[in-house]
């Protein structure tokens, strides 16, 4: 070995000490896990990459605090099934007290989920649902037919009466909370707004760009499209600037899920009608005091409702789903209010 | 004026250098997380992280081939998620699921041999068409799946990537290993490893020495397809789903490990020992970093960078043997 290290080119010695060097800095710059009475909560958002995740983070932050627990938040930087059940998996190893996760696919996360309860690690699902045979409780931000009722309600009213062929944007097929809003906006629309048809519902794929462009190729080819409903906050801003872009602005409505971050500029111009979400921050808040409640044992759907800090009771709406709050509504007037 | 000459003796030498040098960095890698960071250091823990990096590891070997040959493939992550589709869409449509499987990988090797094909008998580069036949698989993967997953597969399926031999070996190791003392036997030890390495060096005296070089490329390419259809249905069973958008950029870290590892991106040198460890260095350093709270974003800086320092030490070591 030695022999190997006299032949060897100075460059190559200067690059293997670097290497050494860096590691040890890297190892000692590494943060130590904290003593065991603490406990580790995982929580794993569908993926980074989106303020509104960032928002639940600082909710779930705030609620560690006051419970006197360790926060471990990790996801993938993009949508990523695969990675996602990895960081379960990971989480498993790093012996986590409770994983909270945010499921990008409700089976394809349900092995993972079920290995970390075989393990003792409480689990629970909030925003995007696990296979219900993977967990015993999901928080649920609002419950589908209030969201889907809201939506086609707020475009009904953009569009006076909501007469006419709607495009529907989503993030993907798969995810739980998108399938469900969907159905429940087409059905609700049938019975209280018969007119109003979804002629076509495509995927931009959690990307604005690619909300964007699949937005303008659409409307381009449907000229008579009366408005368009979006079910996610990437898809409303690619849309959004779809529709600026075609001119279309006020003239084709959009209404539907919306961040106002990134949704506030469109609201204010007009080309948004209305968004609809549920505050993220409480959504974060809302899930860690579910997983102390399970590592406390006191998750217990008989009495009705989980003790959640400063959002008060949360209501079991099933013996298996908490439902975070109604949905709140942001328009022009009381967009200013929210920062995330 | 020096002639070099390049005799498979010396070239093994100075690469089992190498090697020696890969595996000790990954011990020291180990040991520093295992110091650093509680409860990483663990038989279980460390078996784990295997079942991650397995299906990377069939494609990085089959890379090694690819690229000691002088070519490239960039389709193998797009052909990764077709065949994972071929086969859940198949079965969803009624095909019985070990049919299904054996279709999987009938179109992944025939999707390989055709990246073999056009590369060998149309003489275009291979950067260029296996770039095109990522879009092209991984389009196929989309239309046949309709942007819609499929999840329900019966459990002996998924056991194949999420079973534990005694509760810690994980089922898919000793495929791999099994895999990879194979793919070294033919490197290493026939005909065919000798002309592979031979067309990385000097296609034209390989050709002149009566080496049909069109049947070696279509076997390498055709070899890549096989490991990406094995490295699919691991993947499928251990996520228990099939997407098109699987494994998107996969071949980033598996062409990492392999520069990594030793194999020269011109051609002409390489080993099955390098890539493996420096597919070991890549993965459980990425996996220790994330294990201590450094967040899963770095990944991809790590991947780069990893990739850089690997070219960047190749470069040198072609510089010292001249």
């Amino acid at each position: 070995m030695t022999d190997t290290l006299k032949e060897m080119s100075t460059s190559r010695r200067e690059v293997l000490v670097g290497l050494a060097v860096g590691a040890a800095a890297l190892a000692g710059g590494v943060r130590l896990a904290n003593a065991a009475d603490r406990p580790v909560i995982g929580m794993i958002p569908k993926y980074t990459s989106d303020p509104y995740f960032t928002a639940v983070r600082k909710g779930a932050e705030e609620a560690c605090k006051e419970l006197n627990c360790d926060l471990l938040f990790d996801g993938p930087a993009n949508q990523d099934v695969t990675a996602q059940a990895d960081i379960v998996d990971r989480m498993i190893r790093q012996k986590v007290s409770a994983i909270s996760i945010a499921a990008s696919d409700p089976s394809a996360l349900a092995p993972a989920a079920k290995r970390a309860a075989a393990r003792g690690i409480k689990v629970s699902s909030w925003d995007s649902d696990l296979d219900p045979s993977a967990r015993p409780v999901f928080l649920n931000m609002s419950e589908f037919s209030a969201i889907g009722q809201t939506i086609a309600d707020l475009m009904a009213k953009a569009t006076d009466g909501g007469k006419g062929d709607f495009l529907l944007v989503t993030n993907s097929f798969t995810s739980t909370n998108m399938n469900n809003w969907r159905e429940n906006i087409k059905s609700y629309a049938k019975t209280k707004y018969p007119e109003m048809i979804v002629k076509a519902e495509l995927s931009g794929d959690a990307d604005i760009e690619k909300s964007k462009n699949v937005t303008l190729n659409y409307l381009r080819a449907n000229p008579n499209t009366r408005g368009v409903i979006v079910i996610d906050g990437n898809a409303a801003v690619g849309v959004a600037e779809a529709v600026d872009q075609l001119g279309l602005a006020g003239k084709v409505p959009i209404a539907g899920i919306g961040v106002p971050s990134t949704i506030r500029p469109y609201i204010k111009s007009g080309t948004v009608s209305a968004a609809v979400l549920w505050d993220p921050v409480d959504l974060g808040y809302g899930a860690i005091y579910i997983s102390k409640a399970q590592l406390d044992g006191k998750l217990d759907p008989k009495t009705g409702f989980v003790d959640a800090g400063r959002l008060g009771k949360m209501k079991f709406i099933a013996d298996d789903v908490v439902l975070l709050g109604p949905p709140t509504v942001f328009t022009k007037e009381n967009i200013d209010k929210y920062d995330f | 004026m020096t002639v070099t000459t390049h005799t498979p003796p010396r070239r093994l030498g100075s690469l089992l250098n190498r090697s020696v040098l890969l595996a000790a960095f990954f011990v020291i890698e180990l040991a520093i997380f295992g110091f650093s960071v509680p409860n990483y250091l663990s038989v279980d823990g460390v078996l784990d992280t295997s079942r991650v990096f397995i299906e990377a590891g069939l494609l990085s070997l089959g890379m090694t081939l690819v690229i000691i040959t002088g070519g490239i493939d960039l389709s193998v992550a797009a052909l990764l998620a077709l065949v994972s589709v071929v086969i859940g869409f198949s079965h969803q449509a009624g095909v019985p699921l070990p049919l299904a499987m054996m279709l999987g990988v009938i179109v992944g090797t025939g999707c390989g041999l055709l990246n073999g094909a056009i590369v060998a008998y149309l003489h275009l580069h291979p950067l260029v068409v296996t770039l095109a036949t990522m879009a092209l698989f991984r389009g196929a993967a989309y239309v046949i799946s309709n942007a819609e997953a499929f999840s329900s597969y019966p459990e002996w399926f998924t056991n194949i990537g999420g079973y534990y031999i005694a509760g810690t070996v994980p089922a898919q190791l000793p495929v791999f290993v099994l895999i990879c003392v194979v793919v070294w036997v033919i490197l290493a030890k026939t005909a065919f490893g000798r002309a592979i390495y031979g067309l990385g060096e000097n296609e034209m005296a390989v050709q002149f020495s009566g080496v049909n070089v069109e049947r070696v490329k279509l076997k390498v390419y055709g070899l890549m397809g096989l490991l990406v259809s094995i490295a699919a249905i691991i993947e499928t069973s251990r996520i228990s789903t099939s997407r098109a958008n699987m494994a998107v950029g996969l071949e980033l870290p598996v062409i990492a490990a392999v520069v990594l590892g030793g194999t020269k991106i011109t051609g002409g040198y390489g080993t099955v020992t390098g890539t493996i460890f420096g597919l070991l260095i890549l993965w459980y350093l990425q996996d220790g970093l994330q294990f201590a709270g450094i967040s899963a974003d770095w990944g991809l800086v790590i991947t780069g960078a990893f990739l850089i320092l690997g070219v960047l030490v190749n470069e040198n070591l072609g510089k010292v043997r001249d």
